[in-house]
């Protein structure tokens, strides 16, 4: 729980469902977690977790018509988000909630100069003039460290790199000081060293501005970096949540110990790793009961029958959703 | 030793293209599977024509010319679309002319669809020289028009079935050869591609193995559209002249043998354009439908009859968001 | 160069190996090379796994399809058996095809879409049939969805009906149906998720086990190539600039860049405290490499040698690979610069 800050984002009970021609695909399913000033939240999962739909969804940007919220609220300061008329809800994207992607080149606008794209978001939300939301531009070109960015403001979005592109799509996001950014998969197609840089831009920016960040992301490391909290999600649903260093050290479902095993790390060289057997369950074809169990292999009949709930585990700050969490604990720890 | 992968674990939310998929396509959207059910008919028609007209498309009568449709005849039969000029019975020549007309059409796609996706797929293949001289050519060709080239043609070696055919497959191939050259082209990077030739494969094996196969579909569509249009010129082409001579008989020639009397038997035009008509707009709807069938993300819309209004679409779409068409 | 087992002869043996491309010169600029991989040498033994790490636009892709002749080398050798392969015509290369084999990275893309999986697995039979006696062809079949982990009701089923991991479970069994001594894999599990890449990095090491064959394994996973590998090579805009043991390069890494790479590469341990090294600059153009040291322009160390002369990859004192760097062994004395 983090203490006197003051609690942006409240995710509660949200379920989200599409409909296709193999039956409903249930891709989030009673998800429930806040974001609070200045601090980092990591969401963490595999393809098919429902990491990204539920963003979509907190951005207001889910595929209608197939796909629909079935549950739950979401509220950004207390104010209820899915029942805000449209224009509304608009508008808080960008000025308070800002979403920077995976996908850089794909984001941008490539017959627009890098400048007037940054520049936009003055002048269609502030009314701001060109010139002056121009000026502006270049001043968050050289907050997020775009070398000579005065003439670089001038250049179309393929005459960058990666990296650099990824620091556009930043400083978009960051022009209007939104009060949380939520960043999906923000490095996965960078280089490692570039990487490193983004990733130190991030936190920098949002101890800076006091800002909320949401992480989404696959890289056990990158999130072992800069998170505060994380929330382990598969199949839709929350595994397991709590600080970033008791999840990773001690951590209190199958699941998440099954990825921490998997990642190639301090075992001996060639010794074997230890993958969780099969394959993520496809959304429209989630297990009753516990949706790991088949993979599980701490299961029991219990798993089998019925959802486990997400609890806290006695004596932390951390919560699981396992029937025995407490024995996985106990022989993990 | 080896974990082994999950065996349920087929996990694509795509749907595939399968007999089941096709039939429920088919089953939504209605105009399409009439399209279907008249093109059915016709074919049927037209293979079993020489057998089922109800009086002989040969037999001249001039006490009988210009009945108009409904007419009662000496053989009990009614001239049920009327009579023409000759005296003939109009549906049996129609009948006739369905034999004549698709197999034209059919044929001529064949021709001209094997000899362009031939060239295209080893210009886009191969590149290089081979590339520049069939794409040049392709352009040249382009360049003329086609019925116009069509008509000099067939005026210097004469009309007839088989001039006919090889002149509109000569005129045509060069759309098939773009279409296979665009796809080829791309095709040619991907991995799977690399994948083959990392194996050994020949050349000759990854163009009819590997691509080939992913062609199918988009030449399957331009095929369609094609016959439709082939259809239309041989109609364009007989009822000038040049086509089809008499005494055999085409939906093209029996317009033009209604040319002159519009306005006293209305009914030879009229059925024989009519003709013409529903059957291009059915392999045009066909076509359509396949097209949309072939692309995943534009099945799964079109199947599940759902649109893209947006209400809010934080709500539940439930309401008045999606419409549940037909 | 440097060598790893000379007890025994290289499967694999690849010497200035180069690949440029023509950069067509426009109105504004002449004609240009781009110098995607400017001698790169190394040495390939049976059952062992040799890891080509670089980032993106060092070449190492590059390295992998100018071997397996996908693309025409511009110059070097690449001995296989002693064999000089580069230079084999299209009747030759197949002799290449049987025993030097490749797994893509994409399982998306990787596998022809209107083919089954029997239809996948044993074509390479059917382009070179002596590998496999015809009458052997539906046991060896059935063998190798065992040996891949795939159930053999996989054997109709089409690529698009399996999930990544599985998909690249089918390439893998393609591979082997050659019977291969050598496997290219060019980021294997780059584009799968995280507990199935462990899956398939099992795979690989069974695999490797039981055929003996020398894998060359690419990827810019660092964590991955230290678990896989026996040896490791360090590309950096087309060359090699550290070549030595997994574990050593890991411990002690000699060249700069190695150390900036591998102080970037993010940890999966929440107290692991990094010290960061921050390159900086852009990687250069490989369209104008930077005179002498290619690194020179993003070192800290750099001084005037480094741009005049260009480093050979050599061993040097105090350090357990060999480095292109002038200054290799100085390791200790600068890791304590900001």
């Amino acid at each position: 729980m983090t203490q006197g800050r003051e609690i942006l984002i409240e995710v509660d009970n949200l379920s989200v469902e599409f409909q296709t021609m193999e039956g409903v695909l249930r891709a989030v399913t009673n998800l429930s977690y806040t974001v609070s000033e200045g601090e980092t939240v990591a969401i963490l999962g595999e393809s098919g977790s429902g990491k990204s739909v539920s963003i979509e969804a907190l951005m207001g940007i889910i595929d209608a018509p197939m796909g629909r919220i079935t549950g739950g609220e979401i509220r950004f300061r207390g104010t209820d988000l899915l029942n805000m008329p449209a224009a509304h809800r608009h508008r808080i994207n960008g000025e308070h909630i800002a979403m920077i992607f995976q996908d850089a080149l794909a984001a941008l606008n490539p017959s627009q100069t890098v400048g007037t794209q940054i520049g936009e978001m003055f002048t269609l939300h502030r009314g701001i003039g060109q010139r002056e939301a121009f000026r502006r531009a270049i001043e968050l070109m050289d907050r997020v460290r775009i070398p000579a960015a005065a003439a670089r403001a001038h250049s179309y979005p393929h005459e960058f790199s990666g990296g650099m592109r990824q620091r556009i799509m930043i400083a978009t996001a960051i022009a209007l000081e939104p009060e949380v950014l939520i960043a999906d998969e923000p490095t996965t197609a960078l280089d490692v060293t570039v990487q490193a840089q983004i990733m130190d831009l991030l936190t920098e920016l949002r101890i800076e501005r006091n800002m909320g960040l949401v992480l989404i992301s696959h890289d056990l490391g990158v999130v072992a970096d800069v998170a505060d909290r994380v929330l382990v999600m598969y199949a839709g649903q929350i595994m397991e949540c709590g600080p970033l260093r008791e999840v990773y050290r001690a951590p209190g479902h199958p699941y998440s110990i099954g990825l921490l095993n998997s990642i190639p790390n301090n075992q001996a060289p060639h010794e074997r790793l230890k993958p969780i057997k099969g394959v993520p369950p496809s959304p429209v074809n989630i297990p009753p009961g516990c949706p790991f169990h088949p993979r599980c292999p701490s299961a029991i009949e219990l798993c089998r029958r019925v959802v486990p709930t997400l609890e806290v585990l006695p004596g932390t700050n951390r919560a699981s959703a396992c029937h025995r969490k407490l024995e996985v604990l106990k022989n993990a720890g | 030793m080896t974990e082994p992968a999950a065996e349920d674990g087929i996990v694509t939310g795509k749907i595939a293209l399968g007999p089941g998929t096709i039939m429920h396509g088919l089953l939504r959207d209605k105009v399409t599977l009439l399209a279907c059910f008249f093109l059915a008919i016709l074919a049927i028609v037209a293979v079993c024509a020489p057998w089922i007209t109800p009086h002989d498309p040969m037999d001249q009568n001039l006490f009988m010319r210009h009945k108009p449709p409904m007419s009662s005849s000496d053989s009990g039969l009614a001239h049920i679309l009327g009579t023409d000029a000759l005296g003939r019975d109009l549906l049996s020549r129609l009948m006739m002319g369905a034999q004549v007309s698709l197999s034209i059409g059919l044929l001529g796609v064949l021709v001209s669809g094997t000899l362009g996706v031939t060239l295209g797929l080893i210009s886009g293949y191969y590149r290089g020289w081979l590339d520049d001289i069939i794409m040049r050519t392709v352009d040249v060709m382009l360049g003329f028009p086609t019925l116009l080239v069509a008509l000099f043609v067939l005026f210097v070696i004469g009309g007839g079935y088989v001039n006919l055919v090889l002149v509109l497959a000569l005129t045509r191939w060069m759309i098939y050869a773009r279409v296979a050259r665009g796809m080829t082209l791309s095709l040619r990077e991907e991995p799977f591609i690399e994948g083959a030739r990392v194996i050994g494969a020949s050349d000759f094996r990854i163009i009819t193995r590997h691509l080939w196969p992913n062609l199918f579909s988009p030449v399957l569509v331009l095929a369609t559209l094609e016959v439709a249009r082939l259809i239309l010129a041989e109609s364009a082409l007989s009822f000038l002249g040049f086509g089809i001579q008499p005494p055999s008989s085409s939906w093209g020639l029996e317009v033009a043998g209604g040319r002159s009397y519009i306005t006293t038997a209305w009914w030879i035009v009229t059925f024989s354009g009519a003709i013409i008509f529903l059957t291009a707009l059915s392999l045009n709807l066909i076509a359509n439908w396949l097209r949309a069938l072939a692309d995943p993300v534009q099945r799964w819309r079109w199947l599940s009859g759902q649109t893209n209004t947006l209400n809010n679409p934080l709500k539940n779409g439930n309401d008045t968001g999606t419409r549940n068409t037909d | 160069m440097p060598d790893n087992n000379p007890a025994s002869e290289p499967l694999l043996e690849v010497q200035d190996l180069r690949k440029y491309y023509s950069h067509p010169g426009s109105l504004f600029s002449e004609h240009q090379q781009v110098r995607a991989v400017d001698g790169v040498s190394f040495k390939l033994y049976a059952g062992q796994t040799l890891g080509l790490v670089g980032e993106s636009g060092c070449g190492k892709s590059t390295v992998a399809r100018t071997i397996m002749r996908l693309t025409q080398a511009t110059g070097g050798s690449v001995r296989f058996s002693g064999q000089e392969i580069l230079e084999l015509n299209r009747r030759q290369l197949r002799y290449l095809r049987r025993h030097v084999q490749m797994v893509f990275q994409d399982p998306y893309s990787s596998l022809s879409p209107r083919q089954t999986v029997r239809q996948i697995i044993c074509e390479p039979w059917e382009v070179q049939p002596d590998i496999v006696a015809p009458v052997d062809r539906e046991r060896r079949f059935a063998d190798l969805l065992d040996q891949v982990g795939l159930p053999q009701t996989s054997a109709g089923r089409y690529p698009h009906e399996f999930s990544g991991g599985q998909r690249q479970r089918i390439g893998i069994a393609r591979a082997l149906a050659m019977e291969p001594k050598v496997i290219i894999c060019d980021e294997p599990v780059s584009a799968l998720d995280v507990s199935v890449q462990a899956q398939i990095i099992n795979l690989l090491e069974d695999v490797q086990t039981m055929t003996g064959a020398a894998f060359l394994f690419i990827a810019h996973d660092l964590s991955v190539v230290k678990h896989i590998s026996d040896k490791i090579a360090v590309m950096y805009l087309g060359k090699i600039v550290e070549f030595g043991a997994a574990g050593d390069v890991y411990a002690q890494p000699s060249h700069p860049y190695t150390q900036a790479l591998l102080s970037a590469a993010p940890v999966p341990d929440p107290d692991f405290q990094r010290r960061r090294i921050v390159l900086q600059g852009d990687v250069p153009s490989p369209l104008d490499p930077p005179s002498g040291c290619r690194f020179r322009t993003r070192c800290w160390m750099a001084q005037d040698i480094c741009e005049s002369e260009e480093p050979a990859i050599l061993s040097h004192p105090g350090t357990m690979s060999h480095t292109a760097c002038h200054y290799a062994g100085a390791y200790q004395d600068l890791m304590s610069q900001p």
